[in-house]
């Protein structure tokens, strides 16, 4: 009985093929590539400047936390990290509120301009951030919007609205025709249409267009740095800056800073994991 | 409703009696909030220095506001040409001579000559020396910034590993070449820079003073010759000559254009450099990212002399004006301007140039300061301000800046990839033409 199973189980078990091992290999390599500089960030943080001069590579002999007590209080992190995510928050409501609605009109109603109105909003996406500063800066500054994190999140919105149009029209082109006519032949409007059929089949394209702009807007240094004076204001970038000199760089606390600035996006990851991927897949199929 | 009566009553004669004892001085106290925008981030040594001088501005002046907005000085640069392209300049903000001069001819920042000839702030004048008030006055005679501070090149040296090898630090620029293969011979290279950050600023200045002199860089860089950098009587062509000779004798580490300035000064530390040219703050840099034994090891001459350059000026000095400005009258309030002048004036004080210059960061005119608190090679720049027949200033704050772009992101770099000089002296001189075709055009 014992020999019969043995048998068997080795008849099940499949011969090990070179092409699985250099497979194999190469996804290892691959995972110590992109391992590997998070640990010696991790490392880094946890060694004083002078100990990082002599110990380049290695481990912390006498690992401390001061430069993450320093690096809290240079970035002003309980500062700069809300003013982030708010900026975030308000950017993404504006982006997909009027994505999706532009990409709803556009996608699915025919009307005569219908086309060069779509080539005029996403011809938005051709301008570069950098051409329109100074007209940003002036604009702000009549209207009195500098310091002020809703204008931000305006301006952000602005430069993320042509790229997500253009995602999110071509997946509510996708949606068929036959699903809406049902809704009208039963009566439903065209607010209904939208918020009830098309915005839910439309889910992917809203993830994709939710996790670019997330990336975008918590990044973004230069128009958060001209548009912002006043410390309680500062967005994650511009605190991230505070460790950079001309004549000095305190990798230490640099480290310690971005390993602390990299956790809200591990947690947003972690918990959108599914939907990023998803979305994303989708997203290069469709898009 | 009598009570209402009453209380308006008495509110407006609290008011009436508040206005006839004190009105004036009501006046003067009126709440004013100012920016001052420099290019010191949290990280920098200097930073501290200025948040407490700030802090005492605002508590002698409780109804002055001033917000510090210290930024790196890439995006600190960034944000200070908006700001002026878009007419709206900081109060108050930390210059350069090059950028001052074209500030001030469109009348964005203050002539300092009234402003220094006010009893109100006659203190500040003790930090303009006669050599500063020259080099911070423009052709029109007005002074376009305030010079608060000085920074002081070296080549620095590490004492024990020239010791150890029975080298002595470098005193003519055959000797400094000589270096080159000595040092490749221990495994270690003569000298390193921050290419990948582009710091030839410092180094291409120091190699024309010593080429041409103090007044031919001026001339070049401030002067009516500023598209003379491929003539030799200019001195430019041999500065860059005498770069290709450190480079070809292996002076500079491999890849020297990718590797960063802070990467160099811990090379430094761990003796893997002989020597590093630049200015006052590196002793700074060495002490915290070497510690307070390896500063100990640190000396400091002047950079080598080239007796076969009789055009030359052997022992002149690079210096760097750290310079203060604020916004003219057109851009601010007269209360703004005394507030923005009055930072200043707190930041160029006794108190913050003392304990700024014993930080040893950078070098005050007339300051009484304690020797003992500083390192060997911070007291050598401070000595050799003292000595110097003359002083040349760096590309970066003097040199128009698509010159000094030119200088620093291609001539040098190329140099170190091996290109022939006469194609990176070219590289600037086209800079300097179309810079100085584009003054024509204005």
């Amino acid at each position: 009985m014992a020999n019969e199973l043995a048998l068997r189980s080795a008849a099940r078990r499949k011969p090990v093929r070179a092409g699985h091992v250099v497979a194999y290999a190469m996804m290892v390599g691959y995972a110590l590539v992109v391992i590997l500089p998070l640990l010696w960030l991790v490392s880094t943080s946890l060694k004083t400047q002078v100990e990082l001069t002599f110990n380049l590579w290695g481990l912390p002999k006498h690992p401390t936390l001061d430069t993450y007590r320093e690096a809290w209080s240079k970035a002003s992190f309980e500062r700069t990290m809300l003013n982030s995510l708010f900026v975030a928050v308000v950017t993404v409501l504006v982006t997909t509120a009027a994505s999706a609605t532009v990409s709803f009109v556009l996608a699915r109603i025919e009307f005569r301009w219908n086309r060069l109105i779509y080539f005029f909003v996403i011809a938005g996406m051709m301008i570069p951030i950098h051409a329109a500063v100074i007209p940003l800066y002036i604009l702000e500054m009549k209207l009195h919007m500098q310091n002020n994190l809703v204008a931000l999140s305006l301006i952000y919105a602005a430069f993320r609205i042509p790229i997500s149009v253009f995602i999110l029209e071509s997946f509510m082109l996708t949606i068929p025709r036959e699903l809406e006519e049902c809704a009208f032949m039963d009566g439903a409007g065209l607010g209904t249409v939208f918020s009830r059929i098309i915005l839910p089949l439309s889910r992917h394209g809203l993830i994709v267009i939710i996790v670019l702009t997330v990336l975008a807007c918590w990044n973004e240094l230069l128009v958060a740095m001209l548009s912002l004076n006043r410390p309680q204001y500062k967005t994650l970038p511009i605190g991230l800056l505070q460790f950079v000199s001309e004549f000095y760089s305190a990798y230490t606390e640099m480290c310690a800073a971005i390993v602390i600035a990299c956790i809200p996006n591990i947690i947003f990851y972690s918990l959108m994991q599914d939907r990023i991927v998803e979305g994303l897949t989708i997203g290069s199929l469709k898009g | 409703m009598r009570r209402c009566i009453c209380f308006l009553a008495v509110l407006s004669l609290c008011s009436g009696l508040a206005f006839a004892a004190g009105g004036t001085e009501t006046a003067a106290a009126k709440k004013v909030e100012v920016r001052w925008l420099t290019n010191t981030s949290k990280t920098d040594a200097n930073f501290p220095y200025y948040e407490s001088a700030i802090n005492r501005l605002m508590k002698d002046y409780p109804n002055i506001t001033v917000i510090l907005e210290g930024l790196e000085s890439a995006q600190m640069r960034t944000k200070l040409l908006t700001e002026m392209a878009a007419g709206a300049p900081p109060n108050a903000f930390a210059c350069w001579l090059n950028y001052a001069r074209e500030f001030i001819k469109d009348d964005k920042s203050a002539d300092w000559n009234p402003i220094l000839a006010d009893p109100r702030y006659k203190d500040m004048n003790k930090r303009v020396t006669a050599g500063l008030k020259v080099a911070t006055s423009d052709d029109k005679g007005r002074m376009i910034l305030f010079p608060a501070s000085m920074g002081v090149d070296g080549l620095f040296y590490n004492k024990e590993l020239f010791a150890k090898n029975g080298w002595t630090a470098p005193k003519t620029f055959d000797e400094f070449v000589a270096l080159g293969p000595k040092a490749r011979a221990q495994n270690i290279y003569a000298i390193g820079t921050g290419g990948k950050d582009f710091r030839f600023a410092w180094l291409a200045a120091q190699l024309v003073v010593r080429t041409a002199g103090t007044k031919k860089l001026d001339a070049l860089t401030l002067g009516d010759s500023k598209d003379k950098w491929d003539d030799p009587a200019f001195g430019f062509p041999q500065a860059v000559t005498k770069f290709k000779q450190l480079v070809d004798a292996g002076a500079y580490p491999k890849g020297t254009n990718g590797i960063g300035r802070a990467e160099i000064d811990e090379m430094f530390c761990r003796g893997e450099l002989a020597t590093q040219y630049e200015g006052t703050w590196l002793v700074n840099n060495f002490t915290k990212i070497g510690g307070p034994e390896f500063i100990k090891k640190v000396g400091r001459v002047n950079f080598p002399a080239m007796p076969d350059m009789p055009s030359g000026d052997p022992n002149s000095i690079v210096t760097a004006i750290n310079g203060y400005s604020v916004a003219s009258a057109k851009y601010q309030t007269k209360e703004q301007l005394d507030a923005s002048i009055l930072i200043i004036k707190y930041l160029t004080d006794d108190i913050t140039a003392k304990a700024q210059m014993e930080g040893q960061g950078v070098i005050f005119a007339n300051v009484d300061f304690d020797r003992s608190k500083m390192a060997e090679a911070a007291l050598g720049c401070v000595d050799a301000v003292k000595v110097s027949p003359g002083f040349g200033a760096p590309m970066d704050t003097v040199a128009p800046p698509a010159v000094d772009s030119a200088i620093k992101k291609t001539a040098f770099p190329m140099i170190l990839n091996g290109s022939p000089v006469k194609d990176a002296v070219a590289e600037v001189q086209r800079a300097a033409v179309d810079y100085v075709k584009s003054l024509e055009k204005k």
